[in-house]
């Protein structure tokens, strides 16, 4: 069968029918969720990310841990720490064009006025500001419930993950001595972050939305359980979709893990590409914001954002671990998941 | 096609909230994508009606009828309340969805733009106002709906969902607003019964006790020209400084002028001749008649029948001397000649 030539009327239709397609339906969101249990090197990581050319770092903006925007701002207002401080910096430069006092307030009125959208709609919407960019979305907040993490993956059944691994002898010392760094600033409430990690009570999961730390403080419960969530959780993601990265390796070795990243996304891995992304300091959200809005990511990213390969000194599995008195070692269930996430 | 009516503003084709950037580059230069609203705060018969819609044909602005959205916290609420209230709190907006999203306002476009706002029911009712911004964009969005300073929390509202917005405080005269405030009570009552819920019987009888209507003779609406004002007045110590301005109405109509220039500056605007002269026309509105069948209203109806600016509507008041609908000749309370003079009045 022969093909008509188009006339260049038609020709003119058609161009104006696909582009009201893709206004009206937008390319769904590309986003990369990083999962980790926090002080797993996510900020530094996510910065890093987020400097290629073809991808957009968020802070820590703690969306998916509700479902609207209405929950968000409840559970912000009872948070033990900035919650908002991130979304507010990402609407004032993505929307209003810079982080200053004054956008930062309009960046409240424009999330208030979106109190009736879902927090994934908020997403999506911050990802269309940045298309074709992939978005890199990282709150660590979410690896605590499996239901966080399936509901991300129903609402976004074609973002990738990438599960963010540290070893569990320098994740609990990172741990440890960021609890002892807050202790200094005054006493730490038993809901506070910081110590449901170091003295999260069990290791399996705690089904209840509140969690009783432990007086016995011991991060590799849950490093375990919340590394488990993810695992568990990632099962039911294509593997294609899913990456597994020793964030010490990143930090050793930037050149080649990074290159490794950005081939698996199909993004450019040019020595230009690259470089970039050895500048986590160049990202706007990578010092203090502005009255307001003055976190959004960890204190110590925030102090000194430049990427530092020391960080991932190496470490080993055996001997005891210094948070405990009795000087125990690993736990036999820590020690076997991390061999197989390739530690030693 | 049915010609528009009055200044043809370029609006931009519809478009939500994003643009697509296809350049990396283009990022942050995307962004400033909102420009934040100009909210009219006044009393009604405060001559708002005509000021709002002087400002909004300023070239660079776009003046809204009365939306009244911010009297609920989403369109749901909004609708609801409008479906109790005896006055047609819906026309404004329903004009304004047709003009702006439907191009005209016809009886066709109306049921478009009911259906349009029944559709957003779940949206804020400041969501919704967003859209109307990004649609006249980058013109300044204006927006008065008098009968929302009765509340507080209103006000509240409104600089909850825009912190960045800014506020003009319109006042008038209190023997101005009252004496045109009994004239339209008057002239209301002969079309038929005002129920004591009316916005117009309580702006007479002020502070309204249901189910106890004041008698005729004791209906005195500087009572509320003292509390809604000083409503504002608590409001607005919680804005900054620069993003409020306090205008009298008369200065604005008996020499506009100067007192459009000095509005203009304030927000950052042009305030050249020719813009001067856009605003000295407020007929010109699409809102400045009576709208098609389903929406006739959205404005004062005196306005509404007559748009013209008119500067003899300013004539010299005295805070001093018996008040003309006073039966025993009583004149302004001491504490509304204080609050007068604080406003620049004598």
């Amino acid at each position: 069968m022969s093909s008509h030539p188009q006339s260049s009327s038609q020709t003119a239709v058609h161009a104006e029918l696909t582009t009201n397609l893709q206004v009206l339906h937008r390319a769904p969101p590309n986003l990369l969720i990083l999962l980790a249990p926090p002080r797993s090197f996510t900020t530094i990581l996510s910065a890093m990310l987020g400097q290629h050319p073809q991808m957009y770092g968020l802070p820590e903006v703690h969306l998916l841990v509700a479902r609207t925007m209405e929950e968000w701002w409840g559970l912000c207002s009872e948070a033990t720490f900035n919650m908002d401080h991130g979304l507010l910096r990402v609407v004032a430069q993505l929307i209003f064009g810079e982080q200053t006092e004054y956008t930062v307030k309009q960046a409240v009125g424009w999330l208030r006025r979106r109190t009736h959208c879902s927090t994934a709609e908020l997403l999506e919407m911050l990802s269309h500001q940045v298309h074709p960019r992939i978005l890199v979305d990282k709150s660590p907040s979410v690896v605590y419930r499996p239901e966080f993490l399936r509901h991300i993956f129903a609402v976004f059944p074609q973002a990738r993950f990438i599960h963010l691994l540290r070893h569990p002898r320098g994740h609990g010392e990172s741990v440890m001595k960021y609890l002892h760094a807050r202790r200094q600033m005054g006493p730490v409430p038993t809901s506070h972050w910081l110590l449901q990690l170091a003295g999260y009570p069990s290791m399996s999961l705690v089904e209840s939305d509140v969690i009783k730390p432990s007086s016995e403080l011991d991060p590799q419960r849950a490093w375990y359980v919340l590394n488990m969530n993810i695992c568990d959780f990632l099962r039911s993601v294509p593997t294609h979709q899913q990456l597994q990265i020793r964030g010490e390796d990143v930090l050793r070795n930037p050149d080649q893990e990074l290159v490794r990243i950005a081939g698996w996304l199909g993004l450019r891995a040019d020595n230009g590409a690259i470089s970039e992304m050895k500048h986590p300091e160049r990202s706007p959200y990578a010092s203090y914001g502005p009255p307001g809005a003055y976190f959004g990511n960890d204190r110590n990213f925030l102090r000194d954002p430049v990427l530092h390969s020391e960080a991932a000194r190496p470490t080993t599995l055996e001997g005891p671990l210094s948070w405990r008195h009795d000087r125990a070692g690993f736990l036999p269930q820590v020690r076997q998941l991390a061999e197989q996430f390739g530690y030693a | 096609m049915k010609e528009r009516k009055g200044k043809e503003k370029s609006i931009r084709p519809a478009k939500a909230f994003t643009t697509i950037v296809a350049d990396a580059d283009a990022l942050h230069s995307n962004a400033k994508a909102i420009v934040e609203p100009l909210f009219v705060l006044a009393l009604p018969r405060s001559f708002s009606s005509v000021v709002c819609t002087m400002l909004g044909q300023h070239p660079q602005m776009y003046a809204l009828p009365e939306t009244q959205f911010f009297l609920a916290e989403t369109v749901g609420q909004w609708w609801e309340l409008a479906s109790r209230s005896q006055a047609p709190l819906t026309h404004g907006a329903l004009r304004s969805v047709a003009q702006l999203f439907y191009g005209e306002q016809t009886e066709a476009t109306i049921r478009l733009a009911r259906g349009w706002l029944m559709r957003r029911a779940h949206f804020t009712t400041a969501y919704l106002l967003e859209e109307f911004v990004a649609r006249v964009s980058p013109s300044i969005l204006i927006d008065k709906s008098s009968i929302v300073v009765y509340r507080f929390e209103n006000l509240q509202r409104i600089y909850r969902m825009f912190p960045g917005a800014r506020f003009l405080h319109l006042v008038r005269h209190p023997r101005g607003q009252g004496q045109s405030v009994m004239r339209y009570f008057r002239e209301r009552r002969t079309i038929g019964p005002l129920p004591p819920s009316h916005w117009l019987s309580q702006l007479v009888s002020y502070p309204y006790a249901a189910g106890k209507p004041r008698k005729i003779q004791d209906l005195d609406p500087q009572r509320a020209w003292y509390a809604l004002n000083m409503n504002i007045c608590e409001f607005l110590k919680a804005v900054p400084e620069n993003q409020k301005l306090m205008v009298r109405g008369e200065d604005l109509l008996s020499n506009p002028d100067k007192g459009l220039d000095a509005v203009a500056q304030w927000i950052g605007l042009r305030a050249d001749m020719e813009a001067i002269e856009q605003m000295k026309h407020p007929e010109r509105s699409p809102y400045a008649s009576f709208g098609p069948t389903g929406a006739r209203f959205g404005n004062d109806r005196f306005f509404l029948e007559s748009p013209t600016l008119r500067p003899d509507r300013a004539e010299p008041q005295s805070l001093e001397g018996p008040l003309p609908w006073s039966s025993d000749g009583h004149e302004l309370f001491p504490h509304v000649k204080q609050l007068a003079i604080q406003f620049g009045y004598q």
